[in-house]
């Protein structure tokens, strides 16, 4: 995957929740644009809408306005089938808390996204699936269940489940969050070797350490992007 | 302590409201079902005769010679003879079914009511004693004694007000004036609880019934002398009956040996089986109500997962938790029971009013041995449902959830196995109670559809007794009967009208044997014999019987002149096959009545096949008895008053009973049947609303269990039919699993009903593909919800649920 174009690009993007009689702006009017091959980290304070920004970017939630272009194609108002189908084969997604399905077995678990594929021959699922597994370095783990695993290992499934489909991005939201400083880096120089390898990221952290490893970074603070400069000032202000 | 957790139990209940409701209804239906069923069996079968040492007492049969009738009723000669010479018995006594009109009186109509003949040590025997009055005497019981009358409490009571001054007072019986001797104890049923009155058998029948050898019309019941045993008693009166036949070797129809079986088992011995089938359909009603609230109580510990961890954590152990939990079962056990004893007792008072046919249904009350039965099935379902759901709960886990979730998605795998595999067990209980209704209710079907060989539609019957007084002189009757038909016949809206002993439908009521005259005698010792009627000449085309060949009786032949009969199909198949019946004579009881017709085949009975049937001209004033037959284009219902009008105008002291449509009186006489199916078919319904309700249960656990893994299968790109798809086939496992279960059960279950069922395979195919369709829509249609909101879920949501 090399850098040869705009993979994603967002325009005047909104998000306002309603809870009762409440009006929440989750994100207001971001403009965002990321390169194929591009290492994006989106950080912000805690409730800054990284998140609701990454959901959206992974076609797990819909804007409230402005548009969005995967690809060159509009997907805001994609139906719910499109979007699945679009998110199962352009998109990877990397968890906070691996949601690896307790009952399915690591092999299972990678395999999960390509069974949804309609046509996908088994021998090519499985083929996929060991590549992946290899590439985190956890092949020898196939048969085990994740209550089996440790928590950096899990990651290490949920990347592999990420990259069996080949996407055009890879969405990881706080990837290191459930995990300690060791398997944390471990994970970051997974994902920073899959970026050399030409991968897409696009990674939510509020950590600056991991930030740090991508190639850009995003700042948000009440919805909106700001530059890093006018971030340390409005994080001053919040302080004070 | 236990006060503590009671409270803290009813609180926790309190709270869930609707989970609480749910469960003590669950309870109450299965424990009220069984309190119910077990009532009617511990009332009927169990409990021991109310005479004195009933265990000694026995019915006593005549096996007859062909072996066709193995508990035969008995002949009044043969009874004489066991009497006099058996060494087994301290007393026997006699008594048959006898039909007697109770003379109107002041505003009070005519009555028809059953009564008994029997023997005046029928009493003593039994070892009973009037509540009011005396007993019959020796004196009593013969022809030159006054007429005297035994009757039941629940007559005196009603048509006499409980009045003692009856006592020694005449009544008019079948135009007799009758004493009143005795008022019988309140609740005694003997042979019946339809029999109200005893009289004594000498003096009401003639000697020619009495003492006939060959006459199989009475019930013989002993009491055995102490230190024999029944099958003594047997050996002893069939020497007596081997050598009675071997003294007349002429006579087929004098048996050679006895049959006995315990008066308990003659009495209720038909509705044994039904009723410990209804009993066992029950028990699987109240097994699938167990597992539902276990299964209830399974999810609610998940539910409640948290909290019961922090009880750990704080030094909550695993009996103490145990405790707790059984206590609630309890709670909701005790609640649903005593709701239970509510629906019991009312089931129980409709049951009581519905089959006032039924065996020993006087005897049916909720006694201290079914309170103690109830208390015993509330324990049981408290500790089966609560142990279930405590079991499930392993407290050493339990720590696992004061932690975060971050191993895997898919918590409370080893609840969701549980739950399933408590569901399968009770998919299959309702699989083998379906297959179970379903082929009791085709076997009705069948009987209810079986061709009579007569018209049932728009056909209104009614018995009439024409008993004593004028009615002693064969003329009298005969007029009568014309005088009936043709006022009767001519009401607007009567199509035709005919009068017969018996209808189709209406039972065996008598046979009697005959001689061909134009074929050569039968060797000695054997007989051929068909079943009788006495017909009016208009009785065939009023029930639509067609005749095959031939006529019907002459009208204008009556008494001693009307020596003609008409005989069935089967019978020209079975005695003259090839021959031309028409012509030909019947030989019966000295009479020779030249066959003048043949008719179409009928049952006497829904369930029996059609039989050799000969029918004898009613103008010939030989029959007393029998029923009136209207058939109108019409609605027939209506013309049941002015019918009984134009009777008490002949005759006010004749009562009319048993007015029913032909249709009403063939459901009377398949009312078992119906009862049975639709009986179990009630249990199986529930049961399948049960499994039904379980599977959503279930179904809607294990979708809110896995939120987040349907959450993250969406995230992947599952489509909505696919999450539909995986969903439904998880919650269609158990169920399958419980039908494959069920259906191979029930091939071997069902080998317990075979023989309730008419005309209907234990193993009928239809049966079986119909429950399995019937489970697997109910089953598609409980997973259906849970499917389709799983299928529905924000997948934002649902991973933020994780």
């Amino acid at each position: 995957m090399a850098s040869n174009g705009t993979l994603i690009e967002i325009e005047d993007l909104t998000k306002i929740f309603y809870t009762d009689e409440v009006e929440t702006h989750a994100l207001s009017g971001i403009h965002l644009t990321i390169s194929r091959g591009e290492y994006v980290a989106m950080s912000g304070p805690s409730g800054c809408g990284k998140s609701t920004l990454l959901s959206i970017l992974g076609l797990l939630d819909t804007p409230t306005g402005g548009k969005y272009l995967l690809n060159g194609n509009p997907v805001e108002n994609l139906s719910f089938g499109d979007r699945s189908r679009i998110r199962n084969q352009e998109i990877g997604f990397i968890f906070q808390s691996f949601n690896l399905i307790g009952d399915l077995t690591v092999e299972e678990n990678v395999e999960l996204p390509l069974t949804y594929r309609a046509g996908m021959p088994s021998p090519e699922r499985k083929r996929r699936v060991k590549e992946a597994l290899e590439r985190v370095n956890m092949a020898h783990r196939m048969r085990h269940y994740p209550a089996q695993l440790s928590g950096g290992q899990q990651q290490r499934v949920a990347v592999a489940r990420a990259l069996a489909g080949s996407p055009s991005i890879l969405l990881a939201d706080e990837p290191t969050g459930n995990l300690d400083s060791k398997n944390g880096e471990a994970v970051m120089h997974l994902l920073a070797d899959l970026h050399r390898e030409g991968a897409t990221i696009c990674m939510v952290t509020h950590d600056p350490r991991f930030a740090r490893h991508a190639q850009r970074e995003v700042h948000l603070f009440d919805g909106k992007v700001v530059s890093e400069t006018e971030l340390k000032k409005l994080e001053e202000e919040v302080e004070a | 302590m236990l006060l503590r957790e009671l409270r803290y139990a009813i609180r926790q209940l309190c709270r869930t409201p609707g989970f609480a409701g749910l469960a003590i209804l669950v309870m109450a239906l299965g424990i009220g079902a069984n309190v119910a069923l077990f009532t009617v069996v511990r009332s009927v079968l169990m409990k021991p005769l109310p005479f004195k040492d009933p265990n000694k007492l026995v019915e006593l049969y005549e096996h007859s010679n062909d072996g066709e009738f193995a508990f035969n009723t008995v002949a009044g000669g043969v009874y004489s003879e066991w009497r006099k010479q058996n060494r087994s018995f301290t007393d026997l006594a006699l008594l048959g079914e006898e039909e007697f009109n109770l003379a109107g009186a002041g505003d009070q109509l005519p009555e028809k009511l059953r009564g008994s003949d029997c023997t005046w040590n029928l009493l003593s025997t039994l070892g009973v004693r009037p509540a009011l009055g005396r007993d019959f005497t020796a004196a009593d019981d013969q022809q030159s004694a006054a007429a005297t009358v035994l009757l039941s409490w629940s007559l005196w009571q009603r048509r006499f007000g409980g009045d003692p001054g009856i006592l020694n007072n005449s009544i008019y019986l079948n135009g007799h004036s009758y004493t009143v001797i005795g008022i019988l104890p309140s609740g005694f049923a003997f042979p019946d609880a339809a029999t109200q009155l005893w009289a004594p058998v000498y003096y009401d029948k003639p000697v020619s019934w009495t003492a006939a050898l060959d006459n199989h019309v009475f019930q013989v019941v002993g009491r055995l002398r102490p230190r024999f045993s029944e099958e003594q008693g047997k050996a002893d009166l069939s020497v007596i009956s081997r050598r009675l036949h071997d003294q007349h070797p002429e006579d087929a129809f004098i048996s050679s040996s006895a049959a006995t079986r315990p008066l308990l088992e003659h009495m209720v011995g038909d509705v044994r089986k039904p009723l410990y089938v209804l009993l066992a359909a029950t028990f699987c009603v109240l097994l699938i109500a167990c597992l539902n609230v276990a299964n209830l109580l399974v999810a609610r510990a998940a539910a409640r997962r948290k909290e019961l961890a922090i009880r750990v954590a704080l030094g909550g152990g695993f009996w103490r938790l145990l405790r707790e939990r059984l206590m609630e079962s309890f709670v909701l056990a005790a609640v649903g029971g005593g709701a239970g004893l509510l629906l019991a007792y009312g089931t129980l008072q409709w049951l009581v009013h519905l089959r006032t046919d039924m065996s020993r249904v006087e005897a049916i009350h909720i006694d201290g041995m079914v309170a103690a039965f109830a208390v015993g099935l509330i324990a049981l379902c408290a500790l089966f449902a609560g142990m279930i759901s405590s079991l499930s709960t392993d407290s050493r886990r339990l720590l696992s959830a004061l932690q975060d979730s971050g191993r895997g998605s898919s918590a409370g795998l080893s609840n969701t196995r549980l739950r399933k595999s408590l569901l399968a067990v009770e998919v299959g209980l309702t699989v083998v109670l379906l297959v179970a209704a379903g082929l009791l209710l085709k076997s009705y079907a069948r009987l209810r559809s079986s061709e009579m060989g007569c018209i049932t539609k728009n056909v209104l019957t009614m018995r009439i007794g024409l008993f004593g007084g004028r009615y002693n002189d064969p003329a009298q009757q005969v007029n009568l009967y014309r005088s009936l038909l043709e006022h009767v016949r001519a009401l607007p809206g009567v199509q035709s009208a005919g009068f017969v002993q018996a209808v189709p439908g209406q039972g065996y009521w008598g046979d009697s044997s005959f001689a061909i005259g134009e074929h050569p005698p039968l060797p000695r010792g054997q007989a051929q014999f068909a079943i009788a009627r006495f017909a009016d000449p208009g009785y065939f085309a009023a029930m639509g019987i067609p005749i095959l060949r031939g006529r019907s009786f002459d009208p204008s032949k009556q008494l001693e002149r009307a020596d003609e009969a008409v005989v069935s199909k089967s019978f020209v198949d079975q005695y003259l096959q090839g021959e031309d019946p028409i012509g030909k004579h019947l030989v019966v009881m000295g009479h020779n009545m030249e066959i003048v017709g043949v008719v179409g085949d009928t049952r006497y009975q829904a369930s029996e096949l059609p039989g050799p049937m000969q029918y004898f001209p009613l103008f010939s004033g030989a029959q007393n008895n029998g029923t009136l037959v209207i058939r109108s284009s019409g609605d027939v219902e209506q013309l049941a008053l002015p019918v009984q009008r134009l009777v008490a105008e002949l005759d006010h002291n004749l009562p009319v009973s048993d007015v029913l449509t032909m249709e009403q009186l063939l459901g009377k006489s398949t009312l078992d049947a119906s009862f049975n199916a639709t009986l179990l078919l009630g249990f199986a319904v529930l049961s399948l609303l049960l499994a039904g309700v379980g599977l959503f249960g279930v179904l809607s656990y294990i979708v809110a269990q896995r939120t987040s893994e349907i959450g993250i299968r969406i995230a992947l790109g599952a489509q909505r039919e696919q999450v539909l798809r995986n969903v439904l086939f998880d919650g269609m496992r158990p169920a399958l699993l419980g039908l494959a279960f069920g259906l191979i059960a029930s091939s071997a279950v069902v080998q317990l009903i075979r023989a309730m069922l008419y005309q209907t395979q234990p193993l009928d195919p239809l049966v079986f593909a119909a429950v399995a369709a019937a489970l697997l829509l109910v089953a598609t249609l409980a997973c259906m919800i849970p499917a389709w909101r799983a299928s529905r879920l924000d997948p934002m949501q649902a991973l933020r649920a994780e």
